[in-house]
């Protein structure tokens, strides 16, 4: 057994200048080319995380993206459009589109897998309709119905399914998070917030305006220029809370025939880098949008690990690669990010 | 001959060989380990274009693939067989500093004009052509959604309703207007002293407003301002120039992920409350020269727009991210477009 880290190549001052290369472009040939602007942004990251010495890969063609671009546009006007022609309308389309979401989130997970590789092999996704529809339509009315108790459980229903369902060559990831360890993430996160709320209610007492603050009419702007980027930072660490222990407690009981991952973010630091990325693209005017990708893809990746059981040489390629024989299909275009 | 250090994968399993792969000028490629050894030529392989400094792959037309770090020697062999044209030009422009630069300058000049004058022109010009039966229609909706949620009848006596409502009317005799008009008065504890136009020609007024008038004629003046809105279509156009800017946006800064979305959603609400700050501003021209053919002094809309200010200091906590323009540059413009009277 070796733990092999996952290491990060990718430079800022180098991607900034295909970002704002990517960005002329796409406004010059009116959002033609953007879909080759996402696959040479995809491309730089991809190649640049390495295990063992090997790079990832981004295989998706931009003609394919270009589609599915078109696709995604064409519902999009189809919906806000329809509520110009009568309010049933838009009604209809909803009702149209809410059982084709199962479908869309299978298909472009399927495209983002089947266009990742490694080694020169493939990763797959294969799910049933209905296994999508009960976690992606039917536990999200249960989280309604339960108030946002059975929010953690959803959150490990929907981790579940997009990693046993995923495959590198002919073998499967597997997770074995317990809900317990969810809700045991989700209750702090609450009590976290409940804390932040408490704080920021006496918060103008501790700066000394007391209570004849109720009878102001306006709140003062030295109060308001304290409490509003406060508030902010708190709700920030709140959600790098949440984000960083599950993704660490997910990657963490996730494997791949006996190599298991390893993540180890911490709290402290991508709330850190989250507040310091957020200030440069303000301040920046957003020239600083591709330094913030590049901290944020490196820490990430800085944290990751694979404990290697045997080698990683011993991945077979499924037989659907071996046959070269994946054909279209209609959906197979659908390159959403769909921040799952 | 050109020599490369690379890695080989055969696309059957994740084993990694490491080969010496030679370019010869023939076409021919030879890919060779301590015990292995394969042929093919420059027609069966596919190279990856560049993009910075990243591992480089060829893909085999069988299935195979090779890696290698040593850009600058596959952009030779890419060179020399002509592959690659367009994506070497697209490299070319992402290493210099002065494409960079040039590219920072476009891009900048075009934002600044699509978001200035044409997301604004786009909205104008979709929102003029929008039949008004649906215009009206969406009117009616509004009307309803906000009847069922922040409107009540209203406590005014029905005398006094009518009396407004003829009032009003002779606001319309002298203009040709494009809508009919409909004057809805409403109590509203959340709107307090309040006015609202929606499409098609609905204005609505609340009770609060009506009180805090001192007389008709500024009451008078706050629907002439409404008028502007409604003649301007300014509801449609601020919908439709809304959506607009949120996908242009997306578009422009587009696949960030999570955190950064603020850089999206902070500049748009920044531009949305710019853009509603100039449709008041067009309203309250709108206003004044109505005011002035109707001979109403324009001192009426600029004492009941100053009274409407500190009413709303009451109710309006957060005056932060303001849609109107702050009050007394408004009424300072109005001031400025009244006629010079002779001595």
């Amino acid at each position: 057994m070796s733990a092999q880290s996952f290491e990060f190549h990718g430079k800022a001052t180098e991607f900034f200048k295909i970002w704002i290369v990517n960005i002329m472009l796409s406004i010059l040939t009116l959002g033609i080319y953007s879909a080759w602007a996402k696959v040479r942004t995809r491309k730089y990251f991809y190649n640049n995380t390495l295990l063992n010495n090997s790079s990832f890969d981004y295989l998706a063609e931009p003609i394919k993206i270009l589609k599915g671009r078109l696709f995604v546009l064409a519902l999009f006007l189809l919906y806000s459009f329809s509520s110009l022609l009568s309010p049933y309308a838009q009604g209809i389309v909803m009702i149209i589109l809410i059982p084709l979401l199962p479908w869309i989130i299978i298909k472009a997970l399927r495209f983002n897998m089947y266009n990742t590789a490694y080694r020169n092999l493939r990763f797959h996704f294969t799910a049933q309709y209905l296994q999508a529809a009960w976690v992606f339509l039917a536990l999200p009315v249960l989280v309604a119905f339960s108030l946002g108790l059975a929010y953690p459980f959803f959150v490990k229903a929907q981790k579940k399914f997009i990693i046993e369902h995923t495959s590198y060559g002919r073998s499967d990831f597997l997770m074995d998070a317990e809900t317990g360890q969810f809700y045991s993430i989700f209750i702090k996160l609450v009590g976290l917030i409940i804390l932040i709320m408490v704080l920021l209610a006496i918060l103008p007492r501790l700066l000394g305006f007391t209570s004849e603050l109720d009878k102001l009419a306006t709140i003062p702007p030295q109060l308001m220029l304290t409490t509003i980027p406060l508030m902010f930072a708190l709700y920030l660490f709140a959600f790098a809370y949440w984000t960083t222990q599950s993704t660490n407690l997910v990657l963490n009981h996730s494997s791949i025939q006996g190599n298991q991952l390893q993540s180890n973010l911490s709290t402290d630091k991508v709330f850190w880098l989250y507040l310091g990325n957020t200030a440069a693209i303000i301040f920046s005017f957003g020239l600083l949008i591709p330094w913030a990708m590049i901290r944020m893809a490196r820490y990430r990746v800085y944290c990751l690990s694979l404990i290697v059981n045997t080698d990683l040489d011993s991945f077979i390629a499924a037989e659907t690669e071996q046959a070269a024989a994946v054909g279209e299909e209609m959906g197979d275009f659908l390159d959403l990010d769909l921040g799952l | 001959m050109i020599e490369v250090e690379a890695y080989y994968y055969d696309g059957k399993s994740s084993k990694k060989l490491a080969v010496t792969v030679s370019f010869h000028l023939s076409g021919q490629i030879i890919i060779e380990a301590q015990s292995f050894r394969h042929e093919t030529c420059i027609d069966f392989i596919h190279i990856a274009p560049r993009i910075g400094n990243t591992t480089r792959s060829l893909f085999l037309k069988d299935g195979k693939k090779l890696e290698t770090a040593d850009n600058a020697a596959i952009d030779k062999v890419e060179h020399y067989f002509s592959q690659n044209i367009f994506h070497a030009f697209l490299h070319r422009l992402e290493r210099n500093w002065q494409y960079v630069l040039l590219a920072i300058i476009l891009t900048s000049t075009f934002i600044w004009c699509t978001i200035e004058f044409g997301l604004p022109y786009t909205a104008k010009k979709v929102a003029g052509n929008i039949p008004s039966k649906i215009e009206f229609q969406l009117g009616q909706q509004g009307l309803k959604t906000l009847d069922d949620w922040l409107l009540s009848d209203s406590q005014i006596s029905p005398e006094q309703q009518q009396h407004l409502m003829n009032r009003f009317q002779t606001l319309l005799i002298e203009i040709q207007p494009h809508y009919s008009y409909q004057l809805e008065i409403r109590n509203s504890n959340k709107l307090g002293a309040n006015a609202l136009a929606l499409p098609g020609g609905i204005i609505i007024v609340t009770d609060g407003l009506i009180q805090l008038a001192d007389n008709d004629e500024q009451i008078l003046a706050v629907l002439a301002h409404e008028m502007g809105h409604i003649e301007h279509q300014h509801g449609l156009r601020s919908m439709l120039q809304n959506s607009f800017t949120a996908l242009f946006m997306a578009t422009v800064v587009g696949d960030i992920s999570s955190i950064s979305s603020l850089s999206v959603t902070l500049p748009t609400a920044l531009l949305e409350s710019r853009y509603s700050r100039k449709f008041e501003l067009q309203a309250d021209q709108y206003a004044s020269q109505l005011l002035e053919k109707q001979n109403i002094d324009i001192d009426q809309f600029t004492s009941i727009l100053s009274r409407l200010q500190n009413s709303q200091r009451d109710t309006d906590k957060f005056d932060y991210l303001s849609s109107h323009p702050a009050m007394n540059k408004r009424i300072k413009k109005l001031e400025n477009t009244l006629p010079i009277k002779p001595e």
